[in-house]
Order: structure tokens, then C-alpha cells, then sequence
């Protein structure tokens, strides 16, 4: 249970930090840490509009969105303390929730019958293929190092103290980060505060929707970055600590995933479009260096 | 109990159909007659998986079906039942114009396809399986040529054929070949050149890669009921004959023919997804979808032997275990999808999705169902779809956990992830385009819902698709004995697959709390929700043309492998008119794989036969000169005692 409340908790800081350290490295003093709490908490008060050419699935999607993305959160684990429900191959269980939680918000978007949200649509189902590859990718190698079949057994036996898996430790966490770049939309693949309609991905597919609506996929957007950052804090973390020090471990990786995520958007600008293929499928090479660089420490008798 | 030879069933109920008056009772005799064998084909399957050594060889329900039989027999009997119900609602409206023997014709080769499909899952020996296998590729010929007043669906079938024939031929070979025959039948001792003449035969029906040129034009050609039937099922009878001669295969042989079978599917599902990604014609798109869960049945099947090989118990179970589950799951959804895209098709008059949209609101049902579907194929938890892949992502991932095959499962599930990626993509535009948005033509415009037989045949295969997720893995997997011999039962996968179904109850139960405080939190607002048009950039005159189409959907992935190859264009203009005045203008997609198979088999062919073409010169004394060569010929060869 330990892990989900805090993935909760971090889910609505992690924005936050994010949002600070932006703000920082640009030399302004930003908004309050907890603002985009207070924008949702806005939006939960306004009534919805809907499109004319719109369904039930509109009303419906969001809010699977947000069940889809906790239903998720609830099989990570964190280090040895276990996730609330685990079984052997919870990680596809894990990749195909959130799958779900984007079909709806697809479909949603689709509804429309605007050409924005057919644009963010298609190019948000293109780059999670692209990425796809590569999460599994990162598990497999985790599953091949630890002999473990579920999240919570491979994270609790995941062993990075010794030389040779630091190194690995270091490429899985540097490759959940891209993922999690990709899945939630940051810089370079996209960029949240985009003013532009056309150069929008995950912004585009969301324009139609307003009040409790908008709110709901906001707030399952904290809950999947949080999600993402999650997993490459257990990649990160020293193996065997345990307790409070497991919990200030995750606290100050979580910030620091936060830190990162906002020095990239300082420092980077969003990639072209058509640039970004490119760049999901260098992604998907690092899961496979991970995955061969594990195979090759395994095979040498490691 | 014992039922009998089916035989007798097939005549009866094929001349049955004759006999009724009307396109109307011809369809229901033909389902009636169908759903009668559906349902002993039902409780045969199930009691030879579940009981196989009570029905073992002729005692049974359906003499000779034996447990993977038996998981066939179910999947046809589904499939087959709402296909043939379906029938009754749509032909009525699709056969006008047609003579009572024409529509008497497709019926009877609806009953003959159903039924010659269980006759080739029980036939024990090479006789008959292939008198069935070739009664199923001429009665499903008669079926797809129905429309063939349209020259494109002469083409198709006439193409159909002759492919199906090669392959026949195919097979003729691998059972003439050294035990090929007798291996096959009798689970042992396959050799390997005889199970490559099979891969080819059998491949060819399945649609396994580069042999898949046949789906792609057959099932747009055929009514919707006849694709739903040889996509659903029919193609799956290539599957059991791979699966079958798999099984059969010599110790020696396994590993070899495991890994080219596990390559040919893992190429097989990536190609045929991203074909059926950039489709813009409805029912071309569910064909080259169908070509994809062929090869995801095969990296399965390709697991299984590599498993056997290694003597690994594990890969082994999750192999074939997941192949089966795949079979019977897409034999639900695909039958499900296909029928909606039949009443779409009958509805709008339209196949090419960028003349179609907003159909969920013109045909809510319809568009309900094809979601379901669009979700089990998407692999969404909780329903059939998730459970196949599942067993096979669980297979490769514990192959890779245990050290064994690391390379392979790496890279399997490089392509499982990938194919899943892209069905998201396929399906929600085959969804987003047809049913959301507003349409794009008038036709699509004007579309009515479906009637209600249509609906309640579409309807049919949902029982799988929610009852599988469950009911399946006990069927397969529980039984994994009898089906293809390998034990395993650390955790059972019915046991995961009921924690899935909880957790996605507790997501649905979550999302319907949200929805609640939803309405608690607009409680002042009024009761019908605000409708505006939606958001056009500020744009005044907003058209429904600036939609998102299907060819816009698949843009990007377009522009990702580069323009060549992607579509021809189509320009018809009228030449000899000085003011033209109507023109046209299409693109048609080009499968260029196909192209190059079928240019390279009949240019080899064309170049063969020129060469026999010396013997024409056609002057009638070298005529004579051949007839008198010949004539000399047998006689020293009957005087040498040759002959």
C-alpha cells in the first residue's frame, strides 16, 4: 500500500517541481508550487460543454482515463516494499492499463470530428508505438537480470550495489525517463505549453474537452507522470534499503526526476515533427543497449 | 452417443436450401441448418478437449475430432452461427437483382464451408482431409465471386482460386512426400522437407508472409458475412494444419523449423499491421489485420516448438497455449468486427473509410458492438483478446527470465510490442474515422441502423469475447495435456486472468464513481448538458470536409518509411471534352511485397512457358512430326518394357 500513496503523493507535487525549476533556471520566481492543484480545483467547479458531434463516449472517457491511470499505479511497487496487487506478468497487465486509459482518451478526442484532435490523436498513438518497444524492452532486461516475473519480485531482488549493475541501473533509469518524456508529452518529443494547435500532441487531443472533464485528464496526467517516474526511481534506488530511508530515497529521486524533467525543458527545445520518429526509435535503442548489456554481463558469468 | 457421419448432414441441408422459397427462408434454413451442427460441433470440441479419452477415435460426438480438433471445431461453430445469421438479415437487402438459384447457390456454399471446415478438423486420414480442404476452397470461391457482375470481384476470386490451388498442390506434395501422411496424422516422425511443402500449403490459406496476397483483395470482394467467416475462421484451418504438422515434427527437426516459424510470424504480424495501418478501405484494413494475428498465431506456435525443442515445459505451454487462446479470441472479435463493417457497408454504401463518420450517432448498436471488439482487439484487460497475449508476452518474458532463448524472445517481444502499438493505431482509426466525427458523405449522412437479425448475429460472438478471458484459458490451457503435451501449472493463467477481470471490475466500479461525483459537482447545473459545436480555431465557417480523415490519420507513419510505395494515384479525366466536366480522382494503396511475388511467380511462369512455346510454330507437318514422335516414343519404350 506504501507505494501507491506515495505515487499519490508525489503525483501532485511532481508538477510542481517541475513548474519551479523552470522558473528558476529562466531567472523568474514562478507560480505557487501547488498551483495547477488550485487550476483543477477551478475546473472542478465549471459545468462541461460538449461537442454537437459528440457521444456518451466523451463523457464517459475521461474519467477512465483517470480510473485506468490509478489501476495502474496500484502495481508498481517501491524497492522491497511490494506494489498492492502482483502477479507474474503484472508489467504487461501495467502497459496495456495505460494503453486503455489513451484508447479512451483517443476515441474522446476523436469524437470531435476536429482536425486538431485527429492530429494529436494520430501522433500520440504513433509515438507510444514507437516507445512501446523500448519499456518492454527495459523490463525484459530487468526480468533477465533478476529471474523475477512480476514488478514487485524484480524490483525487491534487483541488486544495482554491485559495479557491474550500477552501470545498468544507470541505462534503465535513463530509459524509463524517455519514456516517460514520451508517454507524458514533455520536451523534446512535445511540449505542454505549446501556444500552437498544430504543433500539439497530447495538448490537441484535450481541446474539446472542458470543466470536470478537463480536470479528470489533468489530474490522471499527474498520476502518469508520477507513474513513469516511479519506475525509474526503483531502477535507481540502492537495493536493500528499507524503511524511512527507503522513503526519503524516493523522495529525493522523485524530486529529482521532477528536476530533470524541468532542466530538459529549460534547455531544450521540442524536436521538429517529423524529427520525432527519429528520435522514439534511439529511444527504443536504448532499451535494447540495456537489454544487450545485461545479456552480455549474464552470459560472462557476471 | 455417437451422431454419425456429418455427411449426410451437408447434402441435406445443402439441397434444403434449394428447396425454400425466397432469399429470406433460404437464409434461415441455411442458419438453421448451420446453427444444428454449430451446436454438436460445440459439445463434440468441448468434450474432446475436456474428456479426450472418452472421445478418443470413433466414440465421440463427432467421430474422429480429437482435442485440438476440438478447439477449431469451437471456433468454427461460433463464428459460423453468427455469420449465418447475419446472412438471413443482410442478404435480403444485398441479393436484390438476384435469381432464386443464385442466392440458393451462396447458401448452399455457406452450409458446404461450414461443414467442410469441421470436416477438415476430424478427418484422420490424407484422403480426406484433403477432399474437405478442397470442398472448403470451392465452396468459399462460390461465396466470394456472389457479386460477380463487378469485374474487381471476378478478379479477386478467380485470383483466389488459382492461389488456394498452388497451395493445394502444395499439400498434395508434403503428404505424398516421406512420411508426410502418416506423420501428419499420426502426431510423429514430420520431416522437414515435407513439413516445409506443408508451411507453403498451409501458409498459403492462413496468409502467412509473402504468401498473404490472397486476403487483401478476397475479403473487400466478398459480402461482409463470407469475410467475417474466412477471416474469422477459414484462414485459421491453415493454422491447424501448421500447428498439426508442428506437433508431428521429428526431435531433430524442431529447433530449425521452430526458429522459422517464430521468424515467418514475427514478420508476418509487424507486416501486416503496418499494412493494415495506412488502409483507407474498411474491410481491406480488418483483412491485413487478420494477416497480422496470423503471425502472432505462429510466433506462438514458433515458441511452442522452439520450447519442445529445448524440452522446456514452459515455452512449450505459453507457445502453443497462446496460439490457441489467439485462435479462438480472434476468432470472435474478427468474425464481430467484419459483421460491422458489413451493416456500415450496407448502411452508407461505402467502404473507404474517408467517406464515412459519425455513425455512433446513426447506428449506436452497431457502433457499441464495434467498439467491443475494436477493445478486445486493442488487447484491452479484461477482455479476450488480453488473455492470448498475455500467455505469450508472459512465455517470452519467462524464457528471457530463465536464461533460455534470450535472443529470440527479445526478439519476440520487440514485435508483440510493436504490433501492439500499432493496432492501437489501426483500430482507432478503423473506429475514430467510420463511427466518430460527422460524416463525410452524404451517404454516411442518411445511414440507418442495422436491422435487428444483423445486430443480434453481430451481437453473437460477444459471449466470447467476455466469457473467453475466462473460459478459454480453462478450455486451452487446463487441458494443455491432451492438446500439444506440455505441463505447467506454477501459477495457472486462469487464476491471473481472474485478477485481471477484478481489477478491471474495480477500474469500471472507480470510473463510475467518478462519473457520480461528476454529477454531484455540476448539481446546479441544468439537467441537459451545454452542446456547442466543437472549437474551430476561430474559423467561421467550419465544414465537416476539415476533418481528420483516415489518409490524414496514417500520414506521419507514411512519411516515417518514406513516400515510395505507399499509393497510387488515380486520375480519370475526361479527354475528348474541351470543358471537362466531372473528373475523379482516388488512391488506391499498393501492397508491393505482393506485387513482387506475384510478378516474380507468374514471370517465372510466363518465361517457362515461352520456352515450351517452340513446339507451336503453327505449321500442321511439324504437328504431324510430333504426333509420329510420340507415336515411335511408346512403342520403343512399350518394346523396352518401360511402360
Amino acid at each position: 500500500m506504501i507505494p501507491f500513496i506515495l505515487i499519490l503523493a508525489s503525483a501532485l507535487c511532481v508538477k510542481g517541481v517541475i513548474n519551479k525549476t523552470r522558473a528558476r533556471l529562466a531567472g523568474r520566481k514562478g507560480c505557487r508550487f501547488f498551483q495547477p492543484l488550485l487550476t483543477v480545483g477551478v475546473l472542478l467547479g465549471k459545468g462541461e460543454i460538449y461537442s454537437t458531434s459528440s457521444t456518451w463516449l466523451t463523457r464517459v472517457a475521461p474519467a477512465v482515463y483517470l480510473a485506468s491511470a490509478l489501476a495502474a499505479a496500484l502495481l508498481l511497487p517501491l524497492g522491497v516494499f511490494p506494489a498492492v496487487v502482483s502477479f507474474d506478468g503484472d508489467f504487461i497487465l501495467f502497459a496495456y492499463l495505460l494503453a486503455f486509459g489513451k484508447l479512451a482518451l483517443v476515441l474522446a478526442a476523436m469524437e470531435s470530428g476536429s482536425s486538431f484532435q485527429g492530429m494529436g490523436s494520430a501522433r500520440e498513438v504513433l509515438f507510444s508505438m514507437l516507445v512501446e518497444p523500448c519499456f518492454f524492452l527495459l523490463v525484459g532486461t530487468l526480468a533477465m537480470v533478476t529471474g523475477c516475473g512480476s514488478f514487485s519480485a524484480i524490483f525487491a531482488k534487483f541488486d544495482n550495489m554491485s559495479v557491474n549493475l550500477l552501470m545498468l541501473s544507470l541505462i534503465l533509469a535513463y530509459g524509463f525517463l524517455n519514456v516517460a518524456l514520451v508517454e507524458n508529452g514533455r520536451v523534446p518529443v512535445d511540449d505542454t505549453r505549446t501556444h500552437l494547435e498544430l504543433t500539439m500532441v497530447h495538448e490537441a487531443m484535450v481541446l474539446d474537452l472542458s470543466g470536470v472533464d478537463l480536470a479528470f485528464v489533468q489530474m490522471g496526467s499527474w498520476l502518469k507522470l508520477s507513474i513513469w517516474g516511479m519506475l525509474a526511481v526503483n531502477a535507481l534506488i540502492p537495493a536493500r534499503t528499507t524503511g524511512w530511508p527507503l522513503i526519503l530515497w524516493f523522495a529525493a529521486a522523485m524530486t529529482a526526476y521532477g528536476a530533470v524533467i524541468g532542466l530538459i525543458e529549460s534547455l531544450m527545445a521540442r524536436n521538429r515533427m517529423t524529427k520525432n520518429a527519429t528520435y522514439l526509435v534511439t529511444v527504443s535503442a536504448i532499451g535494447l543497449l540495456g537489454f544487450t548489456v545485461a545479456f552480455v554481463l549474464m552470459t560472462s558469468g557476471l | 452417443m455417437t451422431i454419425g457421419d456429418i455427411f449426410p448432414f451437408l447434402t441435406l441441408g445443402s439441397l434444403l436450401v434449394f428447396a425454400a422459397p425466397g432469399t429470406r427462408f433460404k437464409g434461415i434454413t441455411a442458419a438453421v441448418v448451420i446453427a444444428a451442427g454449430a451446436v454438436v460441433a460445440v459439445i463434440a470440441g468441448v468434450t474432446a478437449i475436456v474428456l479426450p479419452e472418452a472421445t478418443g477415435g470413433s466414440t465421440g460426438w463427432l467421430p474422429g475430432l480429437d482435442a485440438l480438433g476440438g478447439v477449431f471445431a469451437l471456433a468454427v461453430a461460433v463464428s459460423g452461427t453468427a455469420c449465418a445469421v447475419y446472412a438471413v438479415g443482410y442478404m435480403p437487402g444485398h441479393a436484390k437483382g438476384k435469381s432464386g438459384a443464385q442466392t440458393g447457390l451462396h447458401f448452399a456454399s455457406l452450409v458446404t464451408l461450414f461443414y467442410s471446415m469441421l470436416g477438415v478438423v476430424r478427418a484422420t486420414d490424407a484422403y480426406g482431409f484433403l477432399f474437405w480442404w478442397e470442398l472448403m476452397t470451392l465452396s468459399s470461391f462460390v461465396l466470394v465471386m456472389f457479386d460477380a457482375q463487378r469485374k474487381e470481384v471476378l478478379h479477386a476470386a478467380a485470383g483466389y482460386l488459382v492461389l488456394m490451388h498452388i497451395g493445394f498442390f502444395m499439400l498434395l506434395g508434403g503428404f505424398a512426400a516421406t512420411e508426410g501422411g502418416t506423420a501428419f496424422f499420426a502426431g510423429q516422425g514430420m520431416t522437414v522437407p515435407a513439413f516445409l511443402l506443408l508451411l507453403a500449403g498451409f501458409g498459403m490459406k492462413a496468409g502467412i508472409f509473402p504468401l498473404h496476397m490472397w486476403l487483401p483483395v478476397a475479403h473487400p470482394a466478398a459480402p461482409s458475412h463470407v469475410s467475417a467467416l474466412m477471416s474469422g475462421v477459414m484462414i485459421k484451418m491453415g493454422v491447424y494444419g501448421i500447428l498439426r504438422a508442428a506437433l508431428a515434427l521429428t526431435p531433430e527437426a524442431l529447433a530449425a523449423m521452430g526458429a522459422l516459424i517464430f521468424a515467418l510470424g514475427a514478420v508476418t504480424a509487424v507486416f501486416g499491421i503496418a499494412r493494415a495501418a495506412v488502409q483507407t478501405d474498411l474491410k481491406r484494413l480488418l483483412a491485413y489485420s487478420s494477416v497480422e494475428n496470423i503471425g502472432i498465431v505462429s510466433i506462438g506456435i514458433g515458441l511452442g516448438t522452439l520450447g519442445r525443442s529445448m524440452g522446456s515445459d514452459f515455452i512449450a505451454y505459453a507457445g502453443f497455449g497462446g496460439a490457441l487462446l489467439h485462435v479462438l479470441g480472434h476468432a470472435n472479435y474478427k468474425t464481430m468486427l467484419f459483421l460491422g463493417a458489413g451493416s456500415v457497408v450496407a448502411a452508407a454504401h461505402h467502404r473507404d473509410m474517408n467517406r464515412l463518420g459519425g455513425l455512433m450517432r446513426r447506428m449506436p448498436v452497431t457502433g457499441t458492438l464495434f467498439l467491443l471488439a475494436t477493445l478486445a482487439i486493442c488487447t484491452a484487460p479484461g477482455l479476450v483478446g488480453f488473455t492470448s497475449e498475455f500467455v505469450l508476452f508472459d512465455g517470452l518474458f519467462g524464457a528471457v527470465a530463465r536464461g533460455e532463448l534470450v535472443a529470440a524472445s527479445a526478439a519476440g517481444i520487440v514485435a508483440l510490442a510493436l504490433t501492439g502499438g500499432l493496432t492501437l493505431m489501426t483500430f482507432t482509426k478503423a473506429f475514430g474515422i467510420t463511427f466518430l466525427g460527422n460524416p463525410r458523405s452524404c451517404a454516411a449522412r442518411d445511414a440507418r441502423e442495422a436491422n435487428a437479425t444483423m445486430l443480434a448475429a453481430q451481437a453473437l460472438p460477444l459471449a466470447g469475447i467476455l466469457a473467453g478471458t475466462l473460459l478459454y484459458p480453462y478450455l486451452v490451457l487446463e487441458n494443455a495435456d491432451a492438446l500439444f503435451g506440455a505441463r505447467y501449472y506454477a501459477v495457472p493463467t486462469i487464476d491471473t486472468m481472474i485478477t485481471v477481470e477484478w481489477i478491471m471490475g474495480g477500474l469500471a466500479l472507480f470510473s463510475g464513481l467518478l462519473l457520480g461525483l461528476k454529477r454531484w459537482l455540476n448539481r446546479r447545473a441544468s439537467a441537459v448538458p451545454l452542446r456547442r459545436p466543437t472549437w474551430g480555431c476561430a474559423f467561421t465557417v467550419p465544414s465537416k470536409r476539415m476533418q481528420y480523415t483516415a489518409s490524414s490519420y496514417n500520414r506521419e507513419l507514411q512519411t516515417m518509411w518514406g513516400e515510395r510505395g505507399a499509393e497510387r494515384q488515380v486520375r480519370e479525366l475526361a479527354e475528348e471534352e474541351i470543358f471537362p466536366a466531372g473528373h475523379t480522382f482516388s488512391t488506391e494503396d499498393k501492397d508491393s511485397t505482393a506485387r513482387a511475388v506475384t510478378r516474380w511467380f507468374a514471370g517465372g511462369l510466363r518465361r517457362w512457358t515461352a520456352r515450351l512455346a517452340l513446339f507451336q510454330t503453327g505449321k500442321t507437318n511439324h504437328y504431324v512430326l510430333h504426333a509420329l514422335v510420340l507415336l515411335i516414343l511408346i512403342l520403343v519404350l512399350s518394346l523396352c518394357g518401360a511402360l
